[in-house]
């Protein structure tokens, strides 16, 4: 009966495309009334669903991530990776890859970085002949990496759920992150080799990316100050995030002279908007999975999963075509907060480690990012070249079967997500 | 959008402050930790209470902008009708939601300045002053629903005049 309830609110308000943060919150008060579970908490529960200091991060990777992109950085890394490997066969193609691999270590989020790299490079792939739904599915499928590659949004999600460490969860996605980016360099290369895409028609000389690393030494510094930062053990994520804001802000005002005051205003408003999204959703699915968890849906769900079969591998390939399918329908943010309170007890009974499980869970979420219909990357993709979703969801295909294959690579040795964070001596499984 | 205003909107300034005070008491607060080994951690209290506020009214701006997250596959091919239906319903229940957090906070409020007198674990602040944010910044939420509900009428009734 619990499960009807809460399970049908949500469902019906959400396929009729009421805000998602909406349904969650409308089905956990209807709960809440309906089962008596004190509902005079609602205010300060909502409160305090926001005023955490991990979730602090979001803001301030997002807002990072924002002045740079107005600062005008994308272009300057393109145009770094367009020299060195612009003259390759379907160079733009991989110049795309590499430029959107790179944004990753900038930004937390998928679409940001299919708008960012989308805005610079797609205009000059189609010109050069690529077919347009490709160059969208391109990027589209290369910002998948921006949530595997640290930092990333997803990760400080469930680090919030599930209370594995985020600092842990941004190094163990190093690894993994440049296999997908590896694997996808690959799939563009060998699609734009059988397309005879041609690179492009001069290589850089040395001088010239001399001078194109010096000018995009700032950016390239970014990462290594965040990540360096958190792998030494000298940040916490958040720490890293505001430095990072501060870090980028110098860049922006002092070294490239590219924002100015009412500039800033703006930046500040676009990402205050933008982690609002993601809070917005945040705090109502605290609140509904709370809800969910005190009325035993949780635990019944999670008894059902471990029924199903007594093989932990075949549970978390199970799993992972469970997420493949919610991807195509929801966010990142909202799968976590329904699948992982549910899925914590399950891998605890099974002996999984939740940071590698991390790894996995985000990989597939990423996979999710560029499938229809809610596909967040390909959507803004599509956006960005006036075309049609489907077609750019044709296209990535074949991305997404390279991704589905490094996920099972991910989900067959534990190593390459553990193997950082134990070496940095963040984590001990 | 087209011409851009000259005047910045009062919900914008306030939520660019919030945004740039926060990062800022929080890089403070790591300088002072690691260049002169001196703490203000419980600044974080602050930190994280205007990230609160941030986020009220950084929700009314995402609703007006049409941009908090939903599945809208279905409802595009709603007919006209029902699209009108579920713009003013799904608005109603996004004010609903925020109504009653609204209720249920200023119930919290009173009990604080009336009964309970809590005070915050770091900086002794009374810790009604942190929640009466939210009330008082819902109001660019409604602001924000109302809008966006507006303009969606606004594009379907265009859609159908054609």
């Amino acid at each position: 009966m619990e499960i009807v309830l809460i399970s049908a609110v949500f469902l019906v308000l959400m396929a009729v495309g009421i805000p998602i943060g909406t349904c969650l919150g409308i089905a956990a008060v209807v709960t809440i009334i309906q089962f008596d579970l004190g509902i005079g908490m609602l205010g300060v529960n909502f409160s305090s669903g926001i005023a955490s200091f991990p979730l602090l991060a979001i803001p301030f990777f997002v807002l990072a991530g924002v002045i740079l992109e107005k600062a005008g950085l994308a272009a300057t890394i393109a145009h770094f990776f367009e020299l060195l490997v612009g003259k390759m066969v379907g160079g733009l193609a991989m110049v795309a890859v590499f430029t959107c691999m790179f944004w990753g270590a900038l930004s937390g989020s998928g679409p940001a970085t299919t708008a960012a790299v989308g805005l610079i490079l797609l205009a000059p792939m189609i010109k050069h002949g690529y077919d347009k739904s490709f160059a969208g599915a391109t990027i589209a499928n290369s910002s998948d990496l921006s949530i595997i590659i640290p930092p990333s949004i997803a990760f400080i999600i469930y680090g919030n759920i599930t209370n594995v460490s985020v600092s842990a969860l941004f190094v163990a996605g190093i690894i993994p992150g440049l296999i997908t980016g590896a694997g996808t360099v690959l799939v563009a290369y060998l699609i734009s080799r059988k397309r005879g895409y041609k690179g492009l028609e001069k290589r850089g000389t040395p001088m010239e990316i001399l001078v194109a690393l010096k000018k995009s030494i700032w950016a390239i510094l970014t990462p290594i100050i965040i990540l360096g930062g958190i792998y030494a053990g000298i940040f916490t994520p958040t720490e890293a995030a505001v430095v990072a804001v501060f870090y980028s802000l110098f860049v922006a005002v002092v070294i490239y002279h590219s924002i100015s005051w009412r500039d800033l205003i703006r930046i500040l408003v676009d990402a205050s908007v933008t982690s609002s999204v993601i809070m917005f959703l945040v705090v109502f699915a605290g609140i509904f999975t709370w809800t969910a968890e005190v009325i035993g849906v949780v635990d019944q769900a999670a008894n059902a999963i471990i029924k199903i079969s007594p093989n932990a591998v075949v549970m978390i390939i199970l799993v992972n075509f469970l997420l493949l399918a919610l991807g195509m329908i929801l966010d990142a943010i909202s799968i976590s907060y329904l699948i992982m309170p549910i899925l914590m007890p399950v891998l605890a009974a099974f002996g999984i480690d939740p940071l590698w499980y991390g790894v996995i869970f985000i990989s597939a979420l990423a996979i999710g990012q560029a499938t229809p219909p809610v596909g967040v990357n390909l959507f803004t993709a599509a956006n960005l070249i006036k075309g049609n979703l489907d077609s750019v969801a044709k296209q990535a295909i074949p991305f997404v079967i390279m991704d589905a294959i490094i996920l099972i690579i991910l989900s067959l040795f534990p190593i390459l997500s553990l193997y950082l964070p134990i070496k940095a001596g963040l984590y001990t499984p | 959008m087209g011409q851009t205003n000259r005047r910045i909107r009062i919900d914008h300034l306030i939520v660019a402050i919030l945004l740039f005070a926060m990062a800022s008491i929080a890089f403070i607060n790591v300088l002072s930790r690691y260049l002169f080994h001196f703490s203000f951690a419980a600044t974080e209290e602050v930190t994280i209470n205007l990230f609160v506020w941030m986020t009220m009214i950084g929700s009314g701006i995402a609703f007006e902008r049409g941009g908090q997250l939903g599945m809208i596959t279905l409802y595009n091919i709603f007919p006209e009708r029902l699209k009108k239906f579920v713009i003013v319903f799904g608005s109603g229940l996004s004010a609903l939601i925020f109504v009653l957090v609204d209720i249920y906070m200023i119930q919290a409020i009173y009990d604080e300045m009336t009964l309970f007198h809590a005070t915050s674990a770091a900086l002794g602040i009374p810790v009604w002053i942190y929640y009466i944010g939210v009330p008082v910044f819902s109001i660019f939420v409604f602001a924000g629903i109302y809008k966006d509900s507006l303009s969606k009428l606004e594009s379907i009734y265009k859609e159908g005049g054609k």
